[in-house]
């Protein structure tokens, strides 16, 4: 890589960026868009029947299925944090070093 | 912290009102805002109200467990059932079409797939990718980094978690229901209630009738005396049977020298006693027979409710991470509940199809002597169950006469002075060609043939004497009806006992066996 003293390698953080984003990508297309939505399996509810038992396991399953939705929505929402925290991190090392740059220019 | 777990899943209002309406339409349940039929109009009916049966079957048949499914009747030996047409229809008003989309085991799979092809591999590619990352970034902002993806690291491990032991949990359920509906091997239908609503056998049976999501607030009860017998898993010329007994017997006293009108009489009681096993034979067998195949089912929803209270699914709230505070998150879309099980459309009795046949218990043998006292006391028919709902349940030795010695000299006390047809076999021909006056199945122990077997083989028009069992031809006499000179009245108009409680049906006068006019009908 470009300098092998520095801390910091904005080219890894970027492969990592882009992971996360192929991640999170996947995770909206292939599973929320396809199987939560649009028809999928995952936004029916199951025939459970009526009456006897009906009801609780109804409410039992849309529970879960909400948690559950919010946590893979909460994965989505993590790796999209991460991304713009990464790319904060980026920019105040850019910054950092440019500013170390002119003060090298500058003794020079 | 959490902004996605803690708020209530809009799925669950809508859920609540959908399972109102569900209520509504299928009559299914519990509260008054079920459809309910009229009560039969007879105030003593016991057929009060079908919904409840209605109610239980929707509730066994509602669950879907997999897609595809074939559901067939099963067998209801002794029980007024649906035919094809009728059974589909009601199927179909219970799971109508598209329902197959929302079965348990589709649903199920995906979330299996989902955590197969997707989810289970995330952690550890994440964990990799980090791994990869520290190479080139070191220090405190990386650690604390590391540690933000460490936490949906493990969020995802219990996601994983979840959906591996939801699915798990709704396979065991999802297997359950399909044992409990048959595993595709047929299911059990509700027997149509059956209720007497007199105790008299042969005149005006008054069968009443009431199947599952029948039309008509009233049960079925304004059908032919053939109806009502094959109603009760008999013969439907039964009635014709036991007169054409009386007749004969009858004639046996007349030859003896008694006067009409008193061989009317004793004929009519000495048969009179002889009704009440057949009383019994129906109230409890048949009665019996459908009464259990109907708790069978109601057991079979009970198992059905407790497998919907069994599976535990859970997914508890996940904390996020700091850095994704600021994220975007969709809404919850709205479950979709798919089709509701409908109220299947009403319907009269017409495909339904009466119990099979079923033996009688044999009678005694009008050409013998005997007392009705002989006959009163045996006790009948002792009941019976489902299993026991066949033939052989019905040779039942209690109805087989005690072994008489008068037997042989009734036989030989002189040809009918009706000039009855003495000829083997032709009693069919006494009965208005109603065949199947099969020969007593159980009587060979006694001496002579005692008692005709009462309908074993119903049906066998022109066969005379049914042929059930082997027996010697000889051994009982065949006959006309009685001569025109005695009878007394025999056919007078029909009787308006109605449905009083008439312990007998033959003791009383003669025009017992009235056939009642359709205009006065004493159904009520």
């Amino acid at each position: 890589m470009a300098n092998q003293n520095r801390t910091f390698d904005p080219d890894a953080v970027d492969e990592f960026i882009s992971y996360l984003e192929s991640e999170a990508e996947a995770l909206k297309s292939k599973i929320i868009e396809h199987h939560f939505k649009n028809d999928g399996a995952l936004g029916r509810m199951p025939a459970f029947g009526v009456g006897g038992g009906s009801d609780r396991l109804r409410s039992d399953y849309t529970a879960f299925h909400a948690s559950t939705w919010a946590n893979l929505q909460g994965v989505v929402a993590a790796y999209t944090g991460f991304i713009e925290t990464l790319e904060a991190i980026k920019d105040s090392y850019a910054a950092a070093d440019a500013a170390g740059a002119a003060e090298l220019d500058q003794q020079m | 912290m959490n902004q996605y777990g803690s708020e209530p899943p809009p799925g669950l209002e809508n859920e609540r009102g959908q399972r109102e309406t569900t209520l509504l339409m299928t009559g299914t349940s519990t509260s008054d805002s079920a459809i309910r039929r009229d009560p039969c109009s007879n105030a003593e009916c016991p057929n009060y109200d079908p919904a409840p049966m209605e109610a239980v079957w929707t509730e066994f048949m509602s669950p879907v467990a997999y897609g595809g499914q074939v559901i067939h009747k099963g067998p209801a030996p002794g029980t007024t059932q649906p035919d094809e047409s009728r059974f589909e229809e009601i199927i179909l008003a219970l799971r109508p079409d598209g329902i197959g989309a929302h079965a348990v085991e589709t649903i199920r799979k995906t979330w299996s797939a989902v955590v197969e092809d997707r989810l289970e591999s995330m952690p550890g590619r994440l964990m990799s990718a980090l791994a990869e990352l520290s190479g080139f970034w070191v220090g405190e902002d990386f650690d604390r980094f590391a540690e933000e993806v460490e936490q949906v690291r493990d969020s995802l491990y219990d996601t994983i978690d979840e959906i591996d032991t939801a699915a798990n949990e709704l396979k065991v359920f999802e297997d359950r229901v399909r044992a409990l509906q048959g595993s595709g091997a047929g299911v059990p239908f509700p027997a149509a209630r059956v209720w007497k609503a007199s105790s008299g056998v042969v005149q005006g049976p008054k069968i009443h009738v009431r199947p599952v999501w029948s039309s008509g607030g009233d049960c079925d009860k304004s059908r032919s005396e053939g109806d009502n017998w094959e109603a009760l898993g008999l013969p439907r010329d039964s009635g014709d049977e036991l007169r054409a007994l009386v007749y004969e017997r009858f004639g046996y006293y007349t030859e003896r020298g008694m006067d009409g009108s008193a061989a009317w009489d004793q004929a009519v009681s000495d048969y009179s006693a002889v009704q009440l096993p057949l009383v019994g034979h129906w109230s409890t067998t048949m009665s019996a027979v459908a009464e259990n195949h109907n708790l069978g089912i109601v057991d079979l929803r009970d198992q059905l409710v407790d497998a919907q209270e069994a599976p535990s699914l859970e997914a508890g709230p996940r904390p996020l991470p700091e850095s994704a505070a600021d994220a975007i998150l969709e809404p919850l879309p709205e479950l979709d509940p798919g089709p509701l099980p409908q109220m299947p459309p009403l319907d009269g009795l017409d495909r339904f199809t009466p119990p099979t046949q079923q033996a009688v218990p044999e009678f005694p043998s009008p050409r013998a002597d005997w007392s009705a006292a002989d006959y009163g006391s045996t006790g009948g028919y002792d009941g019976g169950n489902a299993a026991d709902w066949d033939r052989s349940a019905m040779d039942s030795s209690s109805w087989n006469r005690p072994a008489s010695d008068d037997l042989s000299g009734g036989l030989a006390s002189g040809g009918l002075p009706s000039g009855g047809g003495l000829a083997s076999g032709g009693f069919g021909g006494a009965t208005g060609g109603s065949g199947g006056f099969g020969p007593p199945s159980g009587a060979g122990s006694q001496a002579g043939g005692m008692g005709g077997a009462f309908g074993a083989t119903p049906g066998a028009a022109g066969n005379g004497r049914g042929g059930a069992t082997a027996r010697p031809a000889n051994a009982r006499p065949g006959s006309a009806r009685p001569g025109g000179a005695g009878a007394p009245g025999a056919r007078g108009a029909g009787s308006d006992e109605g449905e009083h409680d008439r312990e007998t049906w033959l003791t009383e006068d003669s025009d017992v066996w009235g056939i009642v006019a359709e205009d006065d009908d004493p159904y009520a």
